[in-house]
């Protein structure tokens, strides 16, 4: 039966701290004030913390859905700023530790929340963990999200070559965060993507990047998110960028129609390769 | 042309084809020694002295029509098991039998026995005192012009359970396991046309006799880690299964086998459908099986060819597609691995498995840097910060 889902968009990035959270958490407004239905997935098991960019405090989070205490409907948080959060479970370390039958269950609420929104912007764990190629595999788009210290760059490269070479693999899109002067991004964009091309035969597209900012950085908790503070700040203003040429890229983000299987499925399938 | 039924009413016929698939009857059950006799006499024959998957003696008759004797000897076996349970453990020591276990004894029967059978029933569930009798009947029919017998449990706790007469349980639908696992040619009693036989087991029913004894076998640890297995298949998909069975716990996925879990000697051996066994040991050992038996599920839900498709870099369209049922490939745990029709078989799931290094976590291994790789990116950042001193 062809069904309606979900654009499912997967931030990811070889190593911690790249911004993910940040620009997962600001796209997810952006996106709603455009009149999407958006929520947000947190991920990150091990270090979530999109809940405290958003300044909500969940009463549930994903942990209670894969304990199945609750239904993933019952464990969405709504945010003061439109997006709906399924928050992660911060701190939990045996969540860091997911195994084939969690993630299972991670398949089923990822099926009913393609179904019940329009966008679903997954805050993926950082890393080369299985759970992490796995979300990334299981998305229609990927945005690696990377700095451009070299440091950052060979772990995103990393996760891109190890991404390109799995078997339906989504496409794959760049958003360099944190950059120091104007066009580093695209320069930084540029090398990836001939790197990755020369050894990895695979293709990158590039969102667009996000100045280093001390407002981002000095945000104390409870404040506002920028975007809402300071819609037209220079940060806020990249953003809304960003999301403009994502949407460009990613058949405007509008909601697909599955013919076969749709996330879950897709998920399923990589679980085969767990 | 009539055919004769592969399980002729004889005794000298039908010990032959039961000793050699006690182990089909109830797995882990192996025949120690033919011709028991417990009270010098013809009351006190027994046609076997078993060993169970958990290092008990089990005492096996067979039931054939119109046998006077059954139930005295029943009796005397039972008297014999009274006196001597615990000596048996040295006075076989072929039997290799663990001290403690309890003993039992089983009767096995055909249809042609019913009567037989159904008085015992009545035995058993008067003389409560009557130690650990079980009943099961065999019965014989072909499928694709081979024989096969289906074993039912016959409840000696509770209500009757398929004996008066026709069958009151629907035969279970043949196991992959029955399928993959033809008779030995030995065994067949079918000479006129040689075919093989195999056989369907219908799983006892949750008050059978013997089912809880699964559970009671493990100690602590082991019962905490068959919850873990337990609680992994919960998660997984309502429609996962576990199926109880004497000493064996089948786990399916609408009725296909996803792995299994047998107590032998009060450890839990899994196995995985690939044939992969594991000793569960801890929770670990637990995680691995568990890993595999999600594996399986995902590829009976037809989901493999979605990841065959080879697409390195635009493989969206592609791989969004593809849906399509991969054909199950039935299993072949505890099968018969000599025969050639079983290696097909394996051969089958090893070739639906995805080889070794195909796995997410072989794709990690697969992400490290080659030195031209790390080389060409530290040169792109040196050309995009040019003031940085090269490093
Ligand atoms: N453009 C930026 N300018 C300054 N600081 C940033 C910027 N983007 C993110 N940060 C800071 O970097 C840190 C890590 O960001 P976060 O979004 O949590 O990363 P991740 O989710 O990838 O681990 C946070 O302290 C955040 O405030
Ligand atoms: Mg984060």
């Amino acid at each position: 039966m062809p069904h309606r889902e979900a654009a499912v968009v997967a931030f990811a990035s070889g190593k911690g701290g790249t911004g993910k959270s940040f620009l997962t958490t600001s796209l997810a407004i952006a996106l709603h004030r455009r009149g999407r239905r958006v929520v947000v997935v947190d991920c990150d098991f091990g270090l979530a913390n999109a809940h405290l960019l958003f300044g909500v405090k969940p009463v549930y989070t994903m942990r209670n859905v894969l304990d199945g205490g609750v239904t993933t409907e019952q464990s969405l948080t709504a945010t003061p700023h439109g997006p709906m959060l399924l928050a992660g479970g911060s701190g939990i370390a045996s969540l860091c530790e997911l195994d084939a039958g969690h993630m299972a269950l991670v398949a089923r609420s990822m099926q009913w929340l393609a179904r019940s929104f329009d966008v679903v912007l997954i805050d993926s764990p950082a890393g080369l963990a299985p759970q992490a190629l796995l979300m990334a595999l299981a998305a229609t788009h990927v945005v690696v999200v990377t700095n451009p210290e070299i440091a950052a760059l060979t772990d995103a490269y990393a996760l891109i070559k190890c991404l390109s070479r799995q078997p339906g693999c989504p496409e794959l899109h760049l958003a360099v965060n944190r950059v120091l002067e104007p066009g580093l991004g695209l320069l930084t964009y540029e090398r990836l993507a001939a790197v990755s091309k020369q050894f990895s035969g695979c293709s990158l597209h590039y969102v667009g990047e996000i100045a280093e900012d001390p407002a981002v950085t000095h945000r104390r908790l409870g404040q506002e998110p920028l975007l809402v503070s300071h819609p037209t700040c220079r940060t806020s203003l990249a953003i809304q960028r960003m999301l403009a040429t994502m949407q460009q890229q990613m058949a405007g983000l509008e909601p697909i129609v599955c013919t076969g299987g749709g996330i879950d499925q897709r998920m399923t399938a990589q679980l085969a390769r767990w | 042309m009539m055919r004769a039924p592969i399980l002729l009413q004889s005794r000298e016929r039908l010990w032959p084809v039961v000793r050699e698939r006690l182990d089909a009857i109830e797995l882990g059950l192996e025949l120690v020694l033919d011709g028991l006799d417990c009270s010098h006499g013809q009351h006190g024959f027994v046609d076997g002295l078993a060993r169970d998957g958990a290092g008990a003696p089990v005492l096996v008759l067979l039931a054939v029509e119109g046998d006077p004797l059954l139930l005295p000897r029943v009796m005397s076996a039972a008297e014999f098991l009274a006196r001597n349970e615990q000596a048996l453990v040295h006075a076989v020591p072929e039997g290799n039998y663990c001290r403690g276990a309890v003993a039992r004894i089983l009767v096995i029967g055909t249809e042609a026995a019913n009567a037989e059978l159904a008085a015992l029933q009545r035995l058993g569930l008067r003389e409560r005192g009557l130690p650990g009798l079980e009943l099961c009947r065999l019965e014989p029919f072909r499928l694709a012009g081979t024989e096969r017998f289906a074993v039912s449990w016959i409840d000696v706790a509770g209500p009757a359970v398929g004996v008066t007469g026709a069958p009151i349980q629907e035969p279970a639908a043949p196991s992959a396991k029955s399928l993959a696992s033809p008779m030995p040619a030995a065994a067949t009693d079918d000479p006129s046309d040689g075919r093989v036989a195999g056989d369907v087991r219908q799983a006892k029913s949750d008050g059978a006799a013997d089912d809880g004894r699964f559970e009671e076998l493990l100690d602590h640890g082991r019962s905490e880690l068959w919850q873990l297995v337990e609680v992994l298949c919960d998660r997984l998909d309502p429609a996962v299964r576990i199926e109880r069975e004497g000493l064996r716990r089948r786990i399916t996925w609408q009725g296909r086998p996803l792995g299994q879990v047998v107590c032998r000697d009060g450890g839990l051996r899994a196995t995985a459908a690939s044939g992969q066994e594991h000793t569960l040991l801890s929770k670990s050992d637990v995680r691995v099986f568990g890993d595999q038996l999600v594996r399986r599920y995902a590829e009976l839900a037809g989901l493999r060819s979605h990841c065959s498709v080879a697409a390195p870099t635009n493989g969206v369209a592609a791989a969004r597609g593809s849906s399509a049922g991969a054909p199950p490939v039935p299993s072949s745990f505890d099968g018969n691995g000599s025969t050639p029709r079983v290696q097909v078989r394996n051969a089958a799931v090893s070739r639906s498995q995805p080889p070794a290094r195909d796995t997410l976590r072989s794709a990690m291994v697969e992400a490290m840097l080659s030195p031209e790789e790390f080389a060409a990116l530290a040169e792109s950042q040196n050309a995009a910060m040019p003031e940085e001193p090269p490093g």
